[in-house]
């Protein structure tokens, strides 16, 4: 398929009209812009190895959908939404869930840096797997809030879109996993001495 | 913002996301297939399969020494991936000694255990075949949707008990329950080998999407109009 510039710079919402008026190429446009956004959110909501599935379900689904896509939000929190609803009925079909997993330290101690820099990069790096042990602790809801939040950098609009709750329950939630991820650390640093 | 979220923030950059896969062809090829007509399709496959349609690979075994180069051997199925793979015409015939049983009577009748997927529940009809002379059988098959949806299982310590042949891009490697799997995502022939190694040509017919895996020793294929998720749902919900 050839994609001209003046395709590609039409926006989402050009994108999404004539998809819905039956244009499939439209469609495809919109799955290739937003592949890879919908398989980091299917990833960091615990997808695992499924993610691809999951992404390639989510498609699908929302060309089904795209009737009922009436522009309240942005098409792509829409179906980020979609993708969090597949990737927790993955969740509900299985027992075993995937963490996330920390890239490898790509810093390593060296000469050029001395030893102070490399204790330090050290030490982040062992706080960093502290945090992911942590998240891995947390409920599911408040695992899926610190993701939107932070790993996705989501706003609150945005956030209430994906996981489809009240503004008010985003709101309390994300401070009570906070909270919690605070508390998991203070035990963690304990048990460290 | 606070330390903690700001440290949040930061960890993001170190998550480990692999590269995004390129989906675009596989949704292009699910929405080009309108659902109301997949829906006929399915019932011209379930009409298909429960006639037990379709058959006879070419005469000779050309086709199949040509296909030995890309020969796949698992889980007691060897698959012969081919360009064009040689479709099945006629009618095929049952496979040997093939007959319908209660759920309780097959289990007396092979040596394994017969699992079925809670993801489905109880099956329609129960078939067992192909018998050795103290009378145990070698294949189980469970049917759902009037035959559009089988599963069949056989002890995987066999030999080879089904031979398929599939064009390259559509087989693929997954996973269930931690074990590999494949994924044959295209209708393909698929022809029961005996107890002799004989590849029964007369059983040849035209199969639909298939997962094929192996749990506690057991072999399973589960065929239909399924995607590679729902296979793979069913497949783990087995007990």
């Amino acid at each position: 398929m050839c994609t001209s510039p003046p395709e590609v710079s039409l926006n989402d919402e050009e994108l999404v009209a004539r998809a819905g008026a039956g244009d499939l190429e439209a469609y495809e446009l919109l799955v290739s812009r937003h592949t890879a956004s919908a398989y980091r959110t299917a990833v960091l909501l615990g997808a695992g190895p499924d993610a691809e599935d999951v992404v390639q379900e989510a498609f699908v689904k929302g060309h089904r959908k795209l009737s009922r896509y009436r522009g309240e939000s942005s098409f792509r929190s829409w179906l980020m939404a979609i993708v969090a609803n597949e990737t927790r009925n993955l969740h509900r079909s299985r027992s075993r869930r995937d963490g996330l997993a920390l890239r490898a330290e790509t810093a390593r101690p060296d000469s050029e840096i001395g030893e102070d820099a490399a204790v330090e990069a050290v030490l982040a790096g062992e706080r960093r797997a502290t945090l992911v042990r942590a998240l891995r602790l947390l409920p599911v809801k408040d695992r899926e809030v610190i993701v939107c939040r932070f790993f996705l950098d989501l706003s609150e609009d945005e956030t209430v879109t994906m996981l489809g709750w009240p503004r008010g329950t985003v709101k309390s939630r994300t401070s009570r996993a906070l909270a919690k991820l605070r508390g998991l650390l203070d035990v963690a640093e304990v048990h460290r001495g | 913002m606070d330390d903690l979220e700001r440290e949040l923030r930061d960890l993001s950059a170190w998550l480990e996301t692999p590269d995004p896969p390129d989906v675009t062809a596989r949704v292009r090829v699910r929405l080009a297939a309108p659902v109301r007509r997949r829906r006929r399709w399915r019932y011209l496959l379930a009409a298909a399969l429960t006639a037990v349609v379709v058959a006879v690979l070419p005469p000779g075994r050309a086709a199949l020494a040509d296909a030995a180069a890309g020969l796949l051997r698992f889980a007691g199925i060897t698959i012969a991936t081919t360009p064009e793979p040689a479709l099945p015409t006629g009618a095929a015939s049952p496979l040997p000694t093939q007959r319908s049983v209660a759920v309780a009577e097959a289990q007396r009748k092979v040596r394994f255990p017969v699992r079925t997927p809670t993801k489905l529940g109880p099956p329609e009809q129960v078939l067992v075949a192909d018998p050795d002379d103290a009378g145990a059988c070698r294949v189980v098959t469970l049917l759902y949707h009037g035959g559009a949806l089988r599963i069949d299982a056989f002890d995987g310590g066999l030999d080879t008990a089904f031979h398929k042949q599939a064009a390259g891009p559509g087989t693929t490697l997954v996973q269930v329950n931690g074990g590999f799997a494949v994924w044959i995502d295209a209708p393909h022939p698929v022809a029961y080998v005996d107890r002799a190694g004989t590849v029964r040509v007369e059983t040849a017919r035209l199969a639909a999407a298939t997962l094929i895996w192996q749990q506690a020793g057991v072999s399973y294929r589960i065929e239909g109009d399924l995607t590679r998720l729902e296979a793979i749902e069913i497949a783990r919900s087995l007990s």
